[in-house]
């Protein structure tokens, strides 16, 4: 099992991730620079959070140009795991491996606090470790979160169970504070329409141990868990 | 009474000519001429605000936003320029 | 206008008179343009190098003392932590966002300079108060400033102070602290040490920024368009490359030595590096990479241009180092050599347009200024308020003062998690508590109170520092090192001297007696008002670190049912002069008296009594007195409490004293019953005393008078109206 974390110039989170799939879940992970092209020999690709390029222009712009995306949408043909996390996210919705936009938070301003999120859809090989609608704790550090896509387009994944984690607030309901940054219909992690390729604006792998959890929650690690499980499922096979 | 019109002002706030734009520099190094569009030379960055103002002639209104945008500080004086411009 | 003024130079008439002595004729355009950069107040500490040596810079972590890029720790197992502090207070009054991003990357650079990671950043700002327009633009641009820079680098900003002070009004003060982590053998210093090794400038290009930048920081503020030049602009991202591209070409072993460009730009770099290797160096200005066209010798000499760093690379290795930076695709140019010559070596198009001895630009004359004591001291004018009829009102408006207020309308803008080593996060503990291993853990804190220090500069200064290592203990650390930065009006002015002098000595003072050393800081001068020279009020700020062994050691703020006993230990006296309470009223009295015996003492046990396990939740009392620190720990446990006044050791006979004096050597804490009788043996062995005052339970937090119930308020109507006073201030307009 041989999982890649992708590097951009200004990618942040690659360590934090990294030392989640290596210390705790001790899977085998490898860094990968932006300028490869083939990602073959991996199991499961994770875009990490950060400021790829100072996300100039429109984050996620820039690095959905670079070499390792090409590689990157032949490894989402194989139906192979692909997770995104904060500009990771970014990037795959410009690089239009997931729909939608993310546009720059309601209020205007960088947001980083914990939040709680629902979990929509468990049928998925990232969330397959939690029970169906149970909250999860998890922090967001962004300051273009706000999740966007047309009314069609939102029908659309609602019907394909594409939306993956809600907004919500403390008891469970989504609402307008429970909501940090104007996502439509509370969304703030989605999937494509196969199901494998997750993107999401809250930070896993910040919520990994109990140490650094306001409550000493670790959903987070659930999120990575459900995936390599899953995998190691299908590569017994 | 004097009639009154709506005018439609541009107000572009970018940094200073000979100021860095960092933002402008990473567009053209990482994004145009790494995707080989090398007949683009340069690119500085701006943030427009499009206005509509209510004036008697276009000079009224553009002398208005001028106004607007130097007491209510909309740009920083030491750091960026701030053009005006009419975009009817 | 003197031709001095003409060339806009800052240099005294002494000044060229001492340089033309040594070098024995008179020194052209652009050497002189180096030495009035490196000359600076803010390079070379001219007036204030010869008192700084009067603080205690040894101790037993300690491995490299101020003079540095940053100070550096020994943390055990061969890992080192590195600390600095910068301060942008000039350029953010004029661009605050700008002026408060580049301050971050300064501070930055320092760490990365010296071979370590950076891990964390803290900031400490001071404004005038926010029913000022400027002041809400201020602080709005500089905290934008801070966490657009620290967030795209990816480096958590986890804590850090903002007060409110009139005299801040024109002069305000952006302080920013950094804390790196590396090993001990990567460290690398800013030393040319072996001639013929290899000077290569990394980053961006050099332009006109900030030109004059560091004697504009030297001057006060005057007219504002025609310092254009001297604004900064930041490139978080390009740092971000940067600090890749270095730490990747240190593991390289091929680096002889690393300065980062900061104030004084080239000039100052050049003149530190051959000074500190006692060697020389060699440069040829045709091998620097420009931004601008038409700059002429001295401008490419003092840029300020953000993001460069001078390597000085073992002759043979440039390919080694370049391809480091070529993964990242920086800009670098190899700008010239190490000599032998114990000279500072310019060239341009061929010709030596600079020739200086190190010895002479290193070394700026020093400035011994005069000293008066300030008149206002020496007068005793107290004035006590009347006693207010309506406590719950008063106690409300204190507590909503912006100083005293929640923090988080700025830290929520600040990415404190990046890393995932941030254990105590912001408004969790008056320090912040990072993981540096597995179970080994840092404090860090940072603290100023101007108040207390334009009242009674030695005790108040002295103060700042107790206070700084209450927060450090308060979490569970040992503290074992501390920053300062101190920021005052104009030094020709003898009454700042004075009071300059003073702080120094009380700092000195308590440091050696609490064994604390220091390992780096800063002096910023000229805070002052151009138009009537009124200086801002003297304010030492104290960065104090400490390092914490288990998890189970940690502590903070956050109250809960488990230990249900509250405590104050310590005694508070009526000592309100400069409080939060007395600048609301508008009264005055004497400062809080620090007594070092009695504050070391409360101090250890504090720390035994958290090392046995029998303190909970832990706070110290400072600002807004113990009123403000229970209901802190209220709203950080979001429970109440009920405290009996009566209870509380103190000479003090009213209501708004008790709950209001800011008294040191305080620190409220909770415990389990059955630990009362330890308890007390330790306290016993300290000579320090404590008393149970309350208990923790409820919604409200209510205070007694024996029977009596003089205050209750809802802990939620606390947290959601009363400390979100910036909050609501700042979010009500643009």
């Amino acid at each position: 099992m041989n999982v890649a974390i992708i590097q951009f110039p200004g990618t942040n989170c690659d360590i934090d991730t990294h030392r989640v799939f290596s210390n705790l879940l001790k899977v085998d992970v490898s860094f990968v620079w932006h300028k490869e092209n083939d990602l073959t020999n991996f199991d499961a690709v994770v875009l990490p959070g950060g400021f790829s390029y100072g996300d100039r222009l429109r984050a996620g712009v820039i690095a959905a140009h670079s070499p390792v995306i090409q590689a990157l949408k032949n490894f989402s043909l194989k139906r192979k795991p692909i997770i995104g996390i904060c500009n990771g996210f970014q990037i795959l919705v410009e690089s239009e491996l997931l729909p939608g936009a993310l546009l720059k938070n309601s209020n205007q301003k960088f947001v980083c606090k914990w939040v709680t999120l629902k979990v929509e859809n468990n049928n998925n090989i990232f969330t397959n470790y939690f029970k169906s609608n149970s909250l999860i704790r998890m922090p967001i550090a962004h300051n273009e979160g706000r999740y966007y896509v047309d009314n069609e387009k939102l029908d659309e994944l609602e019907r394909n169970n594409q939306i993956i984690l809600r907004y919500v607030n403390s008891i469970g309901n989504t609402s307008i504070q429970g909501n940090p940054n104007g996502s439509v219909s509370n969304i703030a992690a989605v999937s494509n329409v196969e199901g494998n390729v997750l993107g999401l604006m809250p930070h896993p792998e910040r919520a990994s141990e109990a140490i650094l959890s306001p409550d000493s929650s670790t959903d987070g690690i659930g999120l990575f868990y459900s995936m390599i499980h899953s995998l190691e499922v299908l590569l017994k096979k | 009474m004097e009639a009154v019109y709506e005018f439609k002002i541009d107000v572009l706030i970018a940094n200073k000519p000979d100021i860095k734009d960092p933002e402008g520099e990473t567009i053209l190094q990482d994004l145009f001429l790494r995707n080989n569009y090398d007949d683009v030379t340069s690119v500085r960055t701006a943030k427009v605000l499009q206005l509509k103002i209510k004036a008697r002639n276009v000079n009224e209104a553009k002398k208005r936003a001028l106004l607007l945008c130097d007491e209510l500080r909309i740009y920083n004086p030491s750091v960026s320029i701030c053009e005006i411009r009419s975009s009817d | 206008m003197s031709k001095l003024e003409s060339l806009n130079l800052s240099l005294t008439n002494s000044e060229l008179e001492y340089i033309e002595t040594y070098l024995n004729r008179q020194a052209n355009f652009v050497e002189l343009s180096m030495m009035d950069a490196q000359w600076s107040e803010h390079c070379s500490y001219k007036s204030s190098k010869s008192l700084l040596t009067l603080l205690p810079t040894k101790g037993k972590r300690v491995l490299l003392g101020p003079g540095y890029e940053a100070g550096v720790l020994d943390v055990d197992n061969g890992q080192i932590l590195t600390l600095h502090i910068e301060s942008h207070n000039h350029p953010s009054a004029i661009d605050p966002y700008g002026g408060a991003a580049t301050g971050v990357g300064g501070v930055l650079r320092d760490i990365l300079a010296i071979g370590t990671r950076p891990l964390a950043i803290l900031d400490s700002l001071r404004f005038g108060k926010l029913d000022n327009p400027n002041n809400k633009w201020l602080l709005r641009n500089v905290v934008r400033g801070i966490a657009d820079y620290g967030n795209c680098v990816g480096i958590p900003t986890v804590g850090g102070e903002v007060a409110f002070d009139d005299c801040f009004e024109t002069n305000c003060l952006v302080d920013v602290v950094c804390v790196g982590i590396g090993k001990r053998k990567n460290l690398v210093f800013s030393e040319a040490k072996n001639p013929g090794d290899v000077l290569i400038l990394l980053g961006g290009k050099t332009g006109r920024d900030g030109i004059h930048g560091s004697s504009f920081a030297s001057k006060g503020l005057d007219n504002v368009d025609s310092d254009r030049s001297a604004v900064q602009i930041p490139d978080p991202f390009t740092k971000k490359l940067i600090i890749e591209a270095t730490l990747d070409a240190l593991s390289t072993g091929f680096i002889s030595g690393l300065k980062d460009l900061g104030g004084g730009g080239l000039a100052c770099a050049l003149s530190e590096v051959s000074d500190k290797g006692n060697t020389g160096v060699e440069v040829d200005l045709n091998r620097i990479l420009l931004r601008e066209s038409n700059m002429d010798a001295s401008e490419v000499l003092i840029s300020e241009s953000q993001e460069r760093m001078l390597f000085i690379v073992k002759n043979g290795h440039e390919i080694e180092i370049s391809n480091a930076f070529a993964k990242y695709d920086l800009p670098y140019s190899i700008i010239g050599k190490v000599t032998n010559t114990k000279r500072v070596v310019v060239k341009h198009n061929g010709n030596v347009i600079a020739d200086l001895p190190t010895d002479l630009i290193a070394n700026a004359p020093l400035l011994n200024w005069p000293k008066t004591k300030p008149l206002y001291l020496d007068s005793d004018s107290s004035s006590k308020p009347d006693l207010p009829s309506d406590i719950k009102e008063t106690i409300l408006r204190v507590l909503s003062s912006p100083t005293l207020a929640s923090k988080s309308w700025i830290f929520k803008q600040y990415d404190h998690e990046v890393g995932t080593n941030t254990v105590v996060k912001p408004g969790e503990s008056g320090a912040s508590v990072l993981r540096i291993s597995k179970e080994k853990f840092i404090a860090i804190s940072v603290d100023g109170n101007p108040s207390h220090c334009f009242l009674d500069p030695y005790n108040g200064a002295a103060g700042v520092v107790a206070e700084s290592m209450r927060n450090i203990i308060s979490v569970g650390a040992e503290p074992i090192a501390m920053l300062d930065h101190l920021q005052f009006g104009n030094p020709s002015n003898p009454e700042v001297f004075w009071t300059f002098n003073e702080t120094i000595k009380a700092i000195s003072d308590f440091c050696s007696y609490a064994d604390l050393p220091c390992v780096g800081g800063k002096v910023s001068f000229y805070n002052e008002n151009v138009k009537t020279n009124k200086p801002i009020k003297p304010t030492p700020v104290i960065s104090v670190v400490g390092l914490i062994k288990g998890s189970n050691n940690i502590r903070t703020r956050k109250i809960n049912e488990l230990y249900p006993l509250i405590i104050l230990i310590g005694e508070t006296f009526d000592e309100l002069g400069g409080s939060e309470y007395y600048s609301i009223m508008n009264c005055s009295g004497s400062v809080p008296k620090l007594n070092f015996e009695i504050e070391k003492n409360t101090q250890k046990l504090v720390h035994d009594a958290i090392k046995v396990g029998l303190l909970g939740a832990v706070n110290d009392c400072s600002k807004g007195g113990m009123m403000n620190s229970l209901s802190q720990m209220c709203m950080a446990g979001n429970v109440g409490v009920t405290v009996d006044m009566s209870k509380i050791l103190t000479s003090c006979k009213r209501w708004d004293d008790i709950l209001f004096s800011e008294s040191h050597s305080r620190f409220i804490a909770t415990i389990k019953s059955e630990n009362y009788t330890n308890l007390l043996n330790i306290s016993r062995n300290y000579n320090i005393s404590f008393s149970v005052i309350g208990s923790v339970g409820g919604d409200e937090l209510r205070i007694l008078n024996n029977d009596d119930l003089i205050f209750s308020s809802d802990v939620n109507y606390l947290s959601d109206f009363v400390y979100s006073s910036i909050s609501k201030i700042m979010d009500d307009g643009i």
